[in-house]
């Protein structure tokens, strides 16, 4: 069958060939070193892990105690890996889909060294007794402006592009795009300020009570869109099937914008924080499902009756298990706020690790996986190189993020808060019941480092532009033994 | 829906909450009315000012830089949140030999000169909320068994036979397991410096001996953490308004 193809296809491809090319060193500057920090980040939580169970391994050596280890390996994971991972995706994504191509690549690829560096010497800090004990704002003080000046260096240029894109239309990822473009600085800037540099003219417990909400706001307001446009994109593209309903889109879109920023101070369950705050945050976290749900029934119903192609595809399988880890995250989140629940939970080991695994590895960088499968055949005009090291990627970290998360933190959390709570049982004996759910905890990170052994290879060469010449994708299929005939 | 549309949403949807809980609770929290002692309820007047002991300032930094927020809490929950104060020596201690029952739940005082406030992540410690009253009647109880093993008085008992709080401390932090081999908590060597015995020693050595005989010796950092963890006694009297506790009286009708 001939196909006739129109000088406006061309002229599409070509303009997407454009796009490509003019962003290839940020983006994939941006993947490799967030993949690097994933690596870094990923050790430092295998010795933390190890630490929490065996406090004598590798000595006495201060740089790698338990509490320095576990800022640092938070740290470089969220800031190293997960922000850079983001940004990486969000100026891809809304480059094609505002069909500019980017005349600031070489300022963003500057800015991008910048960050990385503020986060080498951040976490250096933090090794050697610098850091701020602070949730997920582990950096010593100085870094933040640092930080946020980087993001407006590499943010500004995709509202740019926003602003003067073709076509008009705006696409559903966009939205989620330009709200995580959005919302993050107004985040990030109030929150440190509060905390950090007007700490001094604040209140302590409110201190720690901003501390909460930001984290679950970072989560929530930049994170999870970042994720979810990603999904939104790729989905479509790889089906080659328009998303399911516009209208549960707009639900799913707006019921975040209006539901999230209430969230996270369920943390502070119990402080000494104004008691609407904590229920509200509460309130917020059981309610997150209703964005969530209409996400994964969006993205899933798009896949519905596709599932070999979901099945070959490294992008969309990664995508998919991000959208049912998303649902997982806001179910397992909405469990683990109600107040029944929190009195178990809020100290327990996992009950905040865990779940912030389960959304950091099994929603968000399953998504970005995904993503990074999709983009860097584009931008490097390559494709990958071995569909093994992608399946070891895929079900190592899959195993091993559904072992930490699900049975070390959630369950581990109920345990281990079982034995707080219950006045019965001896406060010491709830280290015994620990051991289990750490020593697991330790397993599982060691599947998701080999998992990115794997990945950051596989990346490593394909910026190094040793992938495959070839014009077609690297698909996981299963090439079944034709058995001759009897 | 049109961008302008889009931005009004986005702007309006993500103020109000900002505003509601992030930025007006902090301002109104930046300048709490400090609680008053009335006469009829509590039988006595003033205001309701803890007193805090100990290096806050810096103890408090150094707290947080090395993590210890990751396995240690410092909140006695309300029975809403939580049965802390069921548990002697968390909350305060029901038969404080001074002031009998001493149990109550923290408050925004608790807290105060700290820039932060180390509420905790997990309690893969144990809570610390009342960890300078636990070390003093500990205190207590060891030089009650010193003395009645050298028949002597409590207040007779010399000087270097009575139980150094602070060491044990500073043990603790140098390495946890000396006292508790079970224990998960981290040695912090960085902080102490190990040098060969000269004469009689350093004053401020550490009891226990490092290798090869060295005595132990803590650094500033140790010092100023070992001086905040021993300050931390959260379970003094609160005005009658603040005290949730049921057997609660009012000191007219004592």
């Amino acid at each position: 069958m001939a196909f006739e193809i129109t000088s406006q296809q061309v002229a599409d491809k070509v303009l997407r060939a454009k796009i490509d090319r003019s962003l290839r060193h940020p983006v994939m500057f941006l993947f490799t070193s967030g993949a690097a920090w994933l690596a870094v980040s990923l050790v430092l939580g295998v010795i933390a892990s190890v630490k929490s169970h065996s406090p004598g391994f590798l000595g006495d050596c201060s740089l790698f105690n338990y509490g320095r280890a576990f800022q640092a390996h938070m740290a470089t994971f969220i800031y190293g890996w997960g922000a850079q991972a983001a940004f990486g995706a969000i100026i891809w994504l809304m480059a094609r889909l505002s069909r500019q191509e980017s005349k600031k690549s070489g300022v963003i690829l500057a800015v991008g060294h910048i960050w990385n560096l503020v986060i080498s010497v951040g976490t250096l800090a933090i090794l050697l007794g610098g850091g701020s004990g602070k949730a997920w704002m582990y950096f010593p003080s100085w870094v933040w402006p640092v930080l946020l000046a980087c993001y407006f260096g590499i943010g500004i240029w995709s509202v740019i592009a926003f602003r003067v894109r073709r076509g008009g239309h705006v696409y559903i990822a966009q939205w989620y795009l330009m709200a995580a473009l959005f919302w993050f600085p107004w985040i990030f800037m109030s929150s440190n300020l509060f905390v950090n540099t007007f700490a001094d003219a604040g209140n302590g417990v409110m201190a720690a009570g901003i501390n909460a909400w930001f984290r679950s706001a970072v989560l929530f307001l930049f994170f999870t869109p970042v994720a979810i446009a990603s999904a939104y994109y790729i989905t479509p593209k790889v089906t080659g099937r328009p998303v399911y309903s516009y209208k549960l889109a707009l639900l799913g879109f707006w019921s975040l914008a209006i539901i999230a920023p209430w969230a996270g101070m369920q943390k502070v369950m119990g402080a000494p924080v104004p008691a609407f705050l904590q229920f509200l945050g509460a309130g917020a976290a059981v309610l997150f499902i209703i964005p969530a749900l209409c996400v994964t029934v969006n993205i899933l119903k798009t896949t519905s009756g596709k599932t070999s192609t979901v099945a070959h595809s490294p992008s969309l399988r990664f995508t998919i298990a991000g959208v049912i880890g998303l649902l997982c995250t806001t179910v397992v989140g909405g469990i683990l706020a109600l107040p029944s629940a929190l009195k178990f939970t809020q100290f327990a080991f996992g009950g905040t690790y865990g779940y912030e695994i389960l959304a950091l590895y099994g929603f968000f960088s399953m998504t970005m996986f995904g993503a990074i499968y999709f983009i860097v055949p584009r931008v490097t005009n390559r494709e990958w190189i071995s569909t093994g090291f992608i399946r070891q990627h895929f079900w190592l970290s899959l195993y091993g993020v559904v072992f930490i998360t699900l049975f070390c933190g959630i369950l581990g959390a109920f345990m281990h808060g079982y034995s707080l709570e219950t006045l019965s049982v001896p406060g010491e004996s709830a280290q015994d019941r620990l051991l289990a759910y750490t020593v697991g905890t330790t397993v599982g990170w060691v599947f998701i480092a080999l998992a990115n052994v794997f990945f950051c290879l596989h990346l490593f060469f394909m910026w190094l532009r040793l992938g495959r010449r070839s014009s077609h994708p690297t698909l996981l299929e299963h090439h079944e033994p034709t058995l001759p005939a009897a | 829906m049109t961008v302008k549309t889009f931005f009004i949403g986005l702007i309006a949807s993500f103020a109000l909450p900002w505003l509601a809980v992030v930025a007006v609770p902090y301002a109104t929290m930046r300048a709490v009315e400090i609680p008053q002692f009335n006469e009829g309820d509590d039988g006595k007047t003033g205001a309701y000012h803890p007193v805090k002991s100990g290096r806050v300032g810096n103890g408090t930094l150094i707290y947080g830089a090395e993590g210890c927020a990751q396995c240690h809490s410092q909140l006695a929950r309300p029975t809403y949140a939580g049965n802390d104060l069921g548990r002697d020596g968390l909350a305060g201690f029901q038969k404080d030999p001074n002031r009998g029952n001493t149990m109550r739940e923290s408050n925004l005082w608790d807290y105060d000169r700290e820039a932060f406030a180390w509420i905790g992540e997990t309690r893969m410690g144990p809570d610390l909320s009342n960890y300078g009253r636990r070390m003093e009647l500990l205190a207590l109880a060891e030089n009650e068994k010193r003395a009645a093993e050298l028949g002597v008085k409590v207040d007779e008992l010399p000087q270097s036979a009575k139980f150094d709080i602070e060491d044990a401390v500073l043990t603790h932090l140098y390495d946890p397991r000396f006292k508790n081999e079970k224990s998960i908590c981290q040695a912090n060597k960085g902080m102490f410096k190990s040098e060969p015995v000269l004469g009689q020693g350093a004053v401020n050595a550490l009891s226990v001996a490092g290798k090869n005989g060295k005595q132990i010796i803590p650094k500033a950092k140790a010092q100023a953490l070992a001086s905040y963890l021993l300050g931390l006694k959260r379970d003094g009297e609160v005005p009658y308004a603040m005290n949730h506790a049921r057997s609660k009286k009012k000191a007219s009708t004592k």
